[in-house]
């Protein structure tokens, strides 16, 4: 297969992940076992509504489990990653990086 | 898309990387927990009470428990939680640890008996230093571990080894501990 012909790594990313902030927060979450909505909110500098949109959405995507429960008589939610989630931030990590690199071997 | 834009994405995802792994890492406390148990160590180690080897059996399991206890805590209470899986190398590498120290020690001269548990706890923070590439806990390991040896190959008294490596060794660690703490406050 010639270069030309070979696939764009653009054409690999993905349109539920490639957003900022959702990425931004599959980036955290791959690190951890979970975070907390307060800690993802300050991470991101989000306002509230902003990452509740962004964490449905990611959960509609089955890329992110919540879990809404209480804790000493306080609401806290906690999102983690799914296996999926797992999948879909390392692919799209991948294809930044070849969409670099070959922009710069462009260059 | 951009080169310079993905540059960019991968740049901020990189630094949220970053920023997470740092907020994992509580490695203050393990460092102020056991620097804190071996300078009161200079007191069974001077010949006052309990045995050095009675206090360590005492001490270091407690040290353990302290350790994950406040560390799930402090997880909690800042909003991000993480794998279980360093918390359970840093048990068993403690322990190994301190069976081989203590296997070490059974077989040799009292020097050894004095200085092996300080060792223990060098070597268990250079694997951990290792593993969670952390340069500060191996600098802190590293020290623990050649001032051990200085002493050993010293020939110094066991009594007088295990005072200086309990004093010296624990200034250092809580030293140690303490600069992790600040630079997590000032994040």
């Amino acid at each position: 297969m010639s270069e030309s012909s070979a696939r764009h790594p653009a054409t690999v990313l993905d349109a539920t992940v490639h957003q900022r902030v959702r990425l931004g927060i599959l980036a955290v979450l791959g690190e951890a076992r979970r975070a907390d909505f307060a800690y993802l909110r300050d991470a991101l500098e989000l306002t509230d509504g902003n990452l509740s949109r962004q964490l449905q959405a990611l959960e509609e995507a089955g890329l992110v489990r919540i879990e809404k429960v209480f804790e000493q008589r306080r609401p806290r939610t906690w999102a983690a990653l799914t296996k999926e989630g797992r999948a879909a931030l390392r692919a799209e990590r991948e294809a930044l990086r070849d969409l670099v690199s070959r922009l710069e071997g462009v260059r | 898309m951009q080169s310079q834009e993905a540059a960019h994405v991968l740049e901020e995802v990189e630094r949220l990387r970053r920023r997470a792994r740092a907020d994992l890492r509580h490695l203050d406390i393990p460092l102020i927990v056991f620097g804190l148990l071996m300078l009161v160590s200079a007191a069974p180690a001077s010949g006052s009470g309990l045995g050095l080897a009675q206090y360590w059996l005492i001490a270091a399991p407690l040290g353990m428990l302290v350790t994950i206890g406040l560390s799930l805590r402090l997880g909690r209470n800042g909003g991000i939680v993480g794998s279980s899986h360093p918390g359970i190398a840093g048990v068993v590498i403690t322990v190994a640890a301190f069976a081989a120290a203590g296997a070490a020690s059974a077989a040799n001269s009292a020097v050894a008996a004095a200085i092996s548990p300080m060792l223990a706890i060098g070597a268990a923070y250079l694997i951990l230093a290792w593993l969670g590439h952390a340069p500060a806990l191996g600098a802190a390991g590293a020290s623990l571990v050649l001032l051990g040896l200085g002493l050993w190959l010293d020939g110094a008294a066991a009594e007088r080894a295990a005072v200086v490596l309990a004093v010296a060794g624990g200034a250092t660690v809580l030293a140690t501990g303490a600069w992790y703490w600040h630079v997590g406050r000032s994040r």
